[in-house]
């Protein structure tokens, strides 16, 4: 019989809106023959049952980490696991939960509970705060393009090559005028990873970051742009505590304009 | 040696296919039954993170509550910041707004009946397990999906989280070509949906009735889904200024969700089954006929039904999005906001059923209060209601797997997003 070795594949959800995992669904279209190399072993939100302890070949994580239940699979998760890649915002970055960060816990239990002696939440944290990872799949929803990258390059058993420049690099690319300079709009897009094909942009509006930080961004100069342009404190804080309140690149811009903690 | 015997305990830990984290645990007793819906999908806390944040943020935000219905979370977002700024958008940018969120919801109901539901009639764990021996069903999924996803993509910039949307109107106004072959598009899957809504009316679904109070929105002239009124199938409408008056939601120890209840009255049911129950007469004549062959009538009282009033939805909802695409003629439009303080509350149909979004905007436009109520909030207690009354029905003490299955079937049939739920 001539059978090929299927990639064990798990998937794991966390604190999200599980849009990345919803996104997966769909790539079957795009992608068919690479997920006809999968085997689903752990994937709730596809099919019911399947094991935790995989072991797995490859194991994405959904969501920022909220609860001390989520480390705890997640750090045997890893160990079961050859590959583990966190998807999309929340899990690579903190995402959108991570807005709450800078408020105190108690404080955001109280504003939404009656009732908090049942909650045990925790600041959000990305999947890399808690376990090694190897590579990140950005975007919220994930982008395509690294996720088909990370697939094909363990069928080949080479490096992964994730796209790691800025939304400039792209808009460039498309030809758009620039919204920062020619429109005064403020854009995230020098600081912001590339993966959406300049996507807001495009469309006439200034990047939001929804894809986190570029590696090593100068946060601190857009900051200092932005309120040359006449935006206030607290409108360049909110810049940077949408979608990566935790990351090192955006705390440098938020910082200087209010408490990022 | 009179022992009181042990109530016997059917639980589902983590129930699969379904959106977000759910257990359920359902207790048989001599006397009674106790069934609870432990929703343990974790809180992320938008009520409390909005707070602080900016009028032109909050849609954004706001559609990262759900990775399968954002569009519908994004609207009613910014339909609410509207109503607190006194911003009446233009009909142009309505009829935009209307054919999204109606992509959105055939779309979302294509992902639940052949990804969720399916395979449960089918007796498969997933969908992708089903494909090589449901060809045809695989193409009709996938292309169904992907032609409703485009419009999303074309007017939206991406069908997930879209960014064109924003308060007072659109970014970019799509050219009329563009919605044309977007047109083209749903014509060529029309069959398809027809295909579909004669699968799922064949299902074997448990032959199940419950008393249910339905309740949608309803407007004048068209199948609601923006704009209109709450209305009961038993009686009574309300505007959506009455919502705090005559909802009430609870939080309830055993889940992260809240309960809500209908003031004086108790559960309720929204969703596809109660817009279809409740608007049937505001269907286009095609659909109409189309139920009639797969012998749906309404009122329609079985809750494992949803499924068939999805695949109805599905079919009405594409033709009115073709209606739409070729007969809207796009306008430049710049969209303008002037900020102004107050509170405002928006209430439309997701795809689930109704979703409520209040704000109230401080003068610089920063969100001071944020309430939020999505539709399995809304079930919550209708889903625990039905649930007794199935475990009434179908509990045989020497076959208790065949109650646990109807059990998921159930609660799957209500196509619930706990992840929403929790927000």
């Amino acid at each position: 019989m001539n059978r090929k070795k299927r990639i064990r594949l798990g998937v794991f959800k966390y604190t999200c809106c599980a849009g990345c995992e919803f996104q997966l669904i769909f790539f079957q279209k795009k992608i068919l023959e690479i997920f006809e190399n999968l085997e689903i072993i752990y994937f709730r939100m596809g099919e019911s049952g399947g094991g935790e302890e995989g072991p797995f070949d490859l194991v994405l994580i959904d969501g920022a980490i909220t609860e001390a239940w989520q480390a705890d699979q997640l750090k045997k998760v890893r160990q079961a696991a050859k590959f583990l890649l966190p998807i999309g915002s929340c899990a690579v970055n903190g995402g959108i939960p991570a807005i709450k960060n800078s408020t105190s816990e108690l404080e955001m239990e109280k504003r939404v509970y009656q009732q908090i002696q049942p909650l045990h939440s925790m600041k959000a944290h990305p999947v890399d705060d808690y376990v090694k990872v190897d590579g990140y799949i950005k975007g919220c929803p994930m982008g395509e393009k690294d996720l088909v990258e990370a697939v094909t390059s363990l069928l080949l058993g080479k490096r992964a090559n994730f796209i790691n420049y800025s939304v400039c690099v792209e808009c460039k690319l498309k030809g758009n005028l620039c919204l920062l300079i020619a429109d005064k709009l403020p854009c995230m897009g020098p600081v912001t990873n590339a993966g959406c094909g300049a996507l807001c942009p495009s469309y006439g509006r200034a990047c939001y970051a929804c894809w986190g930080p570029m590696e090593d961004a100068n946060s601190r100069a857009l900051a200092w742009q932005f309120e040359k342009m006449g935006l206030e404190p607290d409108d360049i804080f909110r810049k940077f505590t949408q979608y990566a309140s935790n990351k090192l690149e955006f705390r440098k811009g938020a910082q200087l304009y209010g408490s990022t903690t | 040696m009179d022992q009181q015997p042990e109530p016997r305990t059917i639980s589902i830990d983590y129930l699969a296919r379904v959106e977000g984290e759910t257990d359920l645990v359902v207790k048989i007793g001599e006397e009674d039954l106790d069934i609870t819906l432990k929703i343990f999908e974790p809180p992320r806390f938008f009520e409390g993170f909005l707070v602080g944040r900016k009028y032109d943020e909050v849609g954004d935000i706001g559609s990262r509550i759900c990775g399968i219905c954002p569009i519908s979370h994004m609207t009613t977002t910014l339909q609410a910041v509207e109503k607190a700024m006194g911003i009446d958008p233009s009909p142009q940018t309505k009829h935009l707004r209307r054919l999204m969120c109606l992509a959105q919801i055939v779309a979302s109901h294509i992902v639940h009946l052949y990804m969720f539901a399916l395979p449960d009639y089918f007796g498969y764990p997933g969908f992708v397990g089903m494909m090589p021996r449901f060809e045809k069903e695989k193409n009709n999924f996938l292309h169904m999906k992907e032609a409703m996803n485009r419009v999303g993509e074309v007017i939206g910039g991406r069908a997930l989280n879209p960014i064109s949307l924003v308060v007072n109107g659109f970014t970019q106004i799509p050219a009329k070509s563009s919605l044309l072959s977007l047109a083209q598009g749903i014509e060529k899957v029309l069959p398809m949906a027809r295909e579909t809504a004669h699968l799922i009316g064949r299902l074997p679904y448990p032959d199940f009735k419950v008393d249910t109070e339905f309740i949608s929105l309803r407007h004048q002239h068209e199948y609601a889904i923006n704009e209109g009124v709450f209305t009961s199938s038993k009686g009574g409408s309300w505007s959506i200024d009455e919502y705090q008056e005559q909802f009430i939601e609870e939080q309830v120890d055993y889940a992260m969700a809240k309960k809500c209840l209908l003031k004086g009255r108790g559960p309720f049911m929204v969703g596809a089954l109660a817009r279809v129950n409740i608007k049937f007469d505001q269907f286009h004549e095609e659909t109409k006929k189309l139920a009639e062959d797969v012998c749906f009538n309404v009122p329609d009282y079985n809750p494992f039904h949803n499924n068939v009033a999805q695949a109805l939805e599905i079919y009405e909802g594409m033709i009115e999005c073709h209606r739409l695409l070729t007969s809207l003629n796009p306008q430049k439009e710049k969209p303008v906001v002037k900020i102004r303080s107050g509170p405002g509350t928006a209430v439309t149909e997701a795809p689930r059923g109704l979703l409520v979004h209040g704000y109230t905007l401080n003068q610089r436009g920063i969100v001071e209060k944020a309430n939020l109520v999505t539709p399995t909030s809304h079930n919550f207690a209708n889903i625990e209601k039905d649930l007794k009354a199935l475990a009434e029905k179908f509990y045989q003490p020497d076959n208790p797997d065949d109650l646990k299955k109807k059990c998921e079937q159930l609660i799957r049939a209500y196509d619930p997003c706990f992840s929403c739920s929790v927000h």
